[in-house]
């Protein structure tokens, strides 16, 4: 295991220390994202965005090019890139949701605030916690299906890029994403059925 | 489950899928054979896959973003509320105009203003903490608050809210951004380029002040009702950018980097030093929207790779073929909508053909100039940007269709007249620099090798910057107030770093060697030729900032060697420009003190390497008493020189280097006897350097040191030997000297040390052959130098040694000329030769040689027969 990084750390070390295990370099890069999160919500909110021929997910993509260095990343990264960033998306989101999840629950306001300006409704934190226990039971059952998911839903990735990390086709890609989908969505509401 | 059951599964719903809807009952009945738990789960299975709107049917992090979007509207409802009729400094917020990443914009009035003068103000977010950002934001905005410019959006005032949230005023802009301006007024080509060219214009003024947007795009630019636009923002992405920061800043902080990944430059991507050029590029991107409705690169996906690579490594697409694309796009509100040639060029009042043809050939060349990859061949200014345009208006050819020529053809593009923009390119590329310095020395610890790679970046940059301010920009008019500018602002940039700098040693160096890099500039930029010494007086204090913070470190760290050493090399430099612009005491008191700081390591880190440096310095001494007129003393220094040289060149019999300084401390002696008219000592001296220099010639042929070193010492045996009166080897001992160096001027014509050589042996051999009586042949020899010499002055005006060889040959050729009865010519030479002197005599006030030079001229004038003095003519 790495040692501590320092704050001076640069964000594609960060990422690559990271991908490596070292979770230390976690503590850093959660600020960062939530930094792009926030201001992400802001251009939302003000429906403000510039290169609007680009679809929603670009959004995403922005998020990776300002967080990113693209000196440092060889082009030929690209397939271990991407799942990287979709597996930190993962865990940077649901320890987001989870953090809300556990303050609602400690407190009784239906929203929360996590630091100035960063909250949430509340349902979403709980609906995301719910996905990823899915998604976990899934991981068990089918790999390719659970990567399938996180590198769509958390990583942002489109078809074809999701077949290029994975090395299958889109059409498997596609197959898999349309059962795994429903059989999460099964499972999550299995799940809150179980709950209430 | 079982993986046999879930393939099981899966295969049953893929397979149902396919079915027609009322078909699958059938369908499922036949194949689930009676299994009817399978049959129950794979039916659910479908019913969830036909579920719509999930939390999974969008990206995650867009979810929480919506959520977070939400909840801050409702919560911005109420803060709204709160900053309605709040007062920031004199202004009272009137309503909320806009919000975006950075921060929101409100609508103001001057609350103590009877007209009520409406204002915009952005509130930024992000809280700045440092003092050093708020002194740099405080300076910025000041230069900002200076700009008048039609189409910029005039920053009023600005500061720091009590919360420490960064605010600016601006004029307030009420208007359509640029590219919804031109599309719902279905604008065509012609008015659009004219827009776009009112917007270069203001991209240039704030060039010109060094200022760099950064973050051009069309929701930048708003155009009001009267259509002129207006470009928001200036100088604002720089203030807020923590790499212009500089000490404190967290360099993880780069993640909030201001750009628009859209309209970003490939540097911008790369996370390279930002220019001018950066502003060139992002105005073509927005040019190009204007003009083909598209983004300049056809995108395979939405990946961030995608459009990185593209940015950093594609060729853009030609606009004309650009206009034929089709896609799904989305408004500014979402909507999505479909871009077609049709749509495109309805927008434009045109064809898609028509509008194709418009674009092809001039536009098509000047958009792609525009977005060329390397920022260097894109237009060197904004300016030149609108000039291109403007000749196409007109009709005219452009340069960007030149330049795809000559790129065609694999030629480098050689531009002779660097523009003004490219010199503030050159300035800012500097100054990031040297902040760049400063910051990467923190993370120098992680990143060892990228700190480096700027330093020599910045090494290589500040070189190329001196080599065009002598080859180009001396001669441009205008730029010297850039000039100036590049200077005050470093500056000021290195004086806020060293005050922030206090006491950690890496930063304090590099700061140190900051100075010093920008005190060579201006010392550069001191040459009297290139107006006055202005300039070389700011060097010098350069120069001793730089030596005082190198004294300070070496003091406070007795035991750093290396922090020694660096003090050891900035007061060497600081002699030698001491020496250069003529105060040689300050010099030889550097010299003095180093050699003294030398001694002391001496004690406790002796070393050959040390004492070799020793006898440098005091070689540099004894040079510097024997300008300074002491030669008993100068004499000295060269002997106790020569006796370490010799004991190291023992010690190392084979080593070149030790046998060079040998070499050296005998060769100064030589000259020192020279000078002080011990001719017959001088002759021994310089016979034994001559002794050096042959086998050291012989040991390496083909080092061009030690040719010159030949050339040297045939010239100084030809000279004493003139002097001391023996002139048997005078004649060989110059015809040597000049062979030699007209050997190395034929091998290398661009060689100025070789002409320099050859000319020196030709006025050596003239002086030689005046002493020896034969005035005829030793004018020849005088002419050729003076020539030569001319010639060399319009390479090197300033050079010292040129100079007042030039003027000895001027003397001897002037003298000859007395002695063969050409008065006229004789006053002529003389003359110029007294000017000469005079003009070096000024500038170093002290030095021996030129004032006796300048005696031997004006004594040469006096003996002249008095009915040649030029007689006032009315």
């Amino acid at each position: 295991m790495a040692s501590t990084p320092t704050p001076s750390h640069h964000i594609t070390q960060l990422l690559r220390a990271w991908g490596e295990g070292d979770q230390s370099a976690l503590e850093h890069l959660t600020p960062l994202v939530y930094q792009e999160l926030h201001s992400l919500a802001r251009r939302r909110m003000s429906r403000e965005n510039e290169g609007h021929t680009l679809q929603a997910t670009a959004l995403i993509h922005e998020v990776y090019l300002r967080l990113v260095e693209f000196q440092s990343v060889r082009w030929q990264d690209r397939a271990h890139f991407f799942a990287v960033c979709a597996r930190l998306m993962r865990r940077i989101l649901i320890d987001f949701a989870r953090s809300h999840d556990s303050l609602k629950r400690g407190g009784n306001s239906r929203k929360v605030t996590l630091e100035e300006g960063l909250v949430v409704s509340a349902d979403v934190p709980a609906q995301l916690l719910d996905l990823e226990e899915a998604l976990t039971k899934l991981a068990q059952e089918d790999p390719r299906k659970s990567n399938v998911v996180e590198l769509r839903f958390f990583g942002g990735l489109t078809v074809k890029e999701t077949a290029e990390v994975l090395k299958v086709s889109s059409d498997t890609v596609m197959r898999d994403w349309s059962v795994a989908r429903a059989w999460l969505l099964r499972e999550m509401d299995e799940r809150r059925g179980h709950a209430t | 489950m079982q993986p046999e059951r879930w393939r099981r599964l899966e295969h049953l719903y893929h397979a149902a899928m396919e079915q027609e809807e009322d078909q699958r009952a059938s369908f499922l009945e036949s194949s689930c054979a009676g299994d009817r738990g399978l049959r129950v789960e794979v039916e659910s299975l479908i019913a969830y896959g036909r579920q719509g709107g999930r939390i999974i049917d969008k990206p995650a992090l867009e979810v929480v973003a919506a959520a977070m979007a939400e909840d801050l509207r409702a919560q911005d409802g109420n803060k709204t509320d709160k900053m309605i009729g709040a007062r920031i400094a004199q202004y009272r917020i009137v309503e909320k105009l806009g919000a975006g990443g950075m921060g929101d914009v409100y609508r103001a009035v001057r609350a103590d203003d009877q007209f009520e003068k409406q204002v915009a103000i952005k509130l930024v977010r992000q809280g700045l903490d440092t003092e050093f950002v708020h002194a740099r934001f405080r300076k910025e905005r000041q230069i900002l608050a200076g700009f008048e410019h039609e189409n910029i959006a005039r920053l009023l005032d600005g500061g720091m809210t009590d919360e420490g949230h960064p605010y600016f005023v601006m004029e307030l802009v009420e208007g359509k951004a640029i590219d919804e301006y031109c599309d719902e007024g279905k604008l065509g080509t012609a008015p659009r380029i004219d827009l776009f060219q009112s917007v270069c214009s203001a991209v240039q003024y704030a060039h010109q002040r060094l200022v760099v947007h950064r973050d051009i795009k069309p929701s930048n630019i708003l155009v009001t009702a009267d259509g002129v636009p207006k470009l928001l923002d200036f100088g604002i992405a720089t203030i807020l950018s923590p790499e212009t920061y500089s000490p404190g800043a967290d360099p993880t902080v780069t993640a909030q980097r201001i750009m628009t990944p859209q309209f970003a430059s490939p540097e911008q991507l790369r996370g390279e030093v930002i220019t001018t050029a950066t502003d060139v590029y992002s105005l073509g991107v927005v040019l190009y929207k204007l003009l083909t409705g598209h983004f300049p690169y056809r995108l395979g996906s939405n990946s961030p790779y995608d459009l990185a690579h593209a940015i950093c490594e594609d060729e853009p697409e030609k606009p004309s073929t650009a206009v034929g694309r089709s896609g799904q796009s989305m408004d500014r509100n979402r909507e999505s909508l479909r871009v077609t040639p049709e749509w495109v060029s309805s927008r434009r009042n045109t064809s898609p053909d028509k509008l194709r043809r418009t674009l092809s050939g001039d536009l098509d060349q000047i958009l792609l100039k525009a977005l060329r990859k390397e920022p260097q061949r894109r237009y060197a200014s904004a300016q030149d940007f609108a000039k291109d345009l403007q000749s196409y208006t007109l009709g005219l050819p452009v340069s960007a269709r030149r330049d795809t020529f000559s790129y065609r053809s694999g030629k480098f593009i050689q531009r002779n007249n660097l523009s003004l923009a490219a010199a503030a390119v050159f300035a800012l590329v500097v100054l990031a620099g040297a902040v760049a310095i400063v910051r990467e020395a923190r993370i120098a610890r992680m990143q060892e090798a990228r700190a480096e790679r700027r330093f020599e970046s910045l090494r290589k940059l500040t070189n190329s910057l001196l080599f065009e301010f002598h080859d180009s920009i001396e001669n441009l008019p205008g730029s010297t107030v850039a000039r100036q500018l590049v200077v005050r602002r470093a500056l000021e940039y290195l004086d806020q770093i060293a005050a922030e700098a206090h006491d950690d040693p890496a930063t304090l160096r590099d700061l140190a060697a900051a100075y010093e890099r920008i005190g060579r500039i201006q010392a550069e930029e001191g040459h009297p030729h290139l107006g006055g010494t202005g300039s070389f007086q700011q060097a010098n204090q350069l120069y001793e900032k730089a030596l005082a913070i190198c004294q300070s470190l070496a003091a406070a760290n007795p035991g750093d060697l290396s922090l020694q050493f660096d003090l050891l090399g900035t007061m060497l430099n600081v002699a030698r420009i001491d020496e250069q612009f003529g105060d040689l005491d300050r010099a030889l008191d550097l010299q003095q003190q180093r050699l003294e700081i030398q001694e002391r390591l001496k004690v406790s880190h002796d070393s050959e390497e040390l004492r070799y440096n020793i006898a440098a310095s005091l070689i540099g001494i004894g040079e510097l008493k024997l300008w300074l007129g002491d030669y008993d003393s100068a004499l000295d220094y060269e002997r106790r020189a020569q006796a370490i040289s010799q004991v190291l060149l023992d010690a190392n019999p084979s080593s070149l280097r030790m046998l060079r300084g040998v070499w050296r401390s005998h060769g100064w002696a030589a000259m020192v006897l020279r000078f002080d008219k011990r001719y017959a000592e001088a002759v021994d001296e310089s016979r034994k350097a001559l002794a050096i220099s042959e086998q050291l010639a012989a040991r390496d042929p083909n080092n061009t040191d030690f040719q010159r070193f030949l050339i040297a010492d045939h010239g100084n045996m030809c000279e004493c030997l003139a002097y001391a009166g023996s002139f048997s080897e005078v004649r060989s001992h110059c015809r040597k000297a000049i062979a030699i160096s007209e050997e190395m001027v034929k091998s290398d014509k661009n060689n100025v040390q070789a002409s320099a050589d050859l000319a020196n042996s030709n006025m050596t051999m003239g002086l030689a052959l005046y002493l020896i009586h034969s005035p005829r042949e030793a004018l020849a020899f005088e002419r050729r130098a003076d020539s030569m010499y001319r010639n060399l002055a319009v390479h090197d005006p300033d050079s010292q040694a040129n100079g007042v060889d030039h003027a000895v040959s001027l003397i001897y050729a002037g003298r000859t000329e007395a002695d063969l009865h050409q008065p006229e010519l004789a006053r002529k030479d003389l003359e110029q030769a007294q000017e000469i002197m005079e003009r070096l005599a000024a500038r170093s006030p002290k030095h021996r040689l030129f004032l006796d030079t300048l005696d031997e001229a004006r004594a040469a004038i006096k003996a002249l027969p008095y009915d040649t003095a030029p007689v006032a003519v009315h």
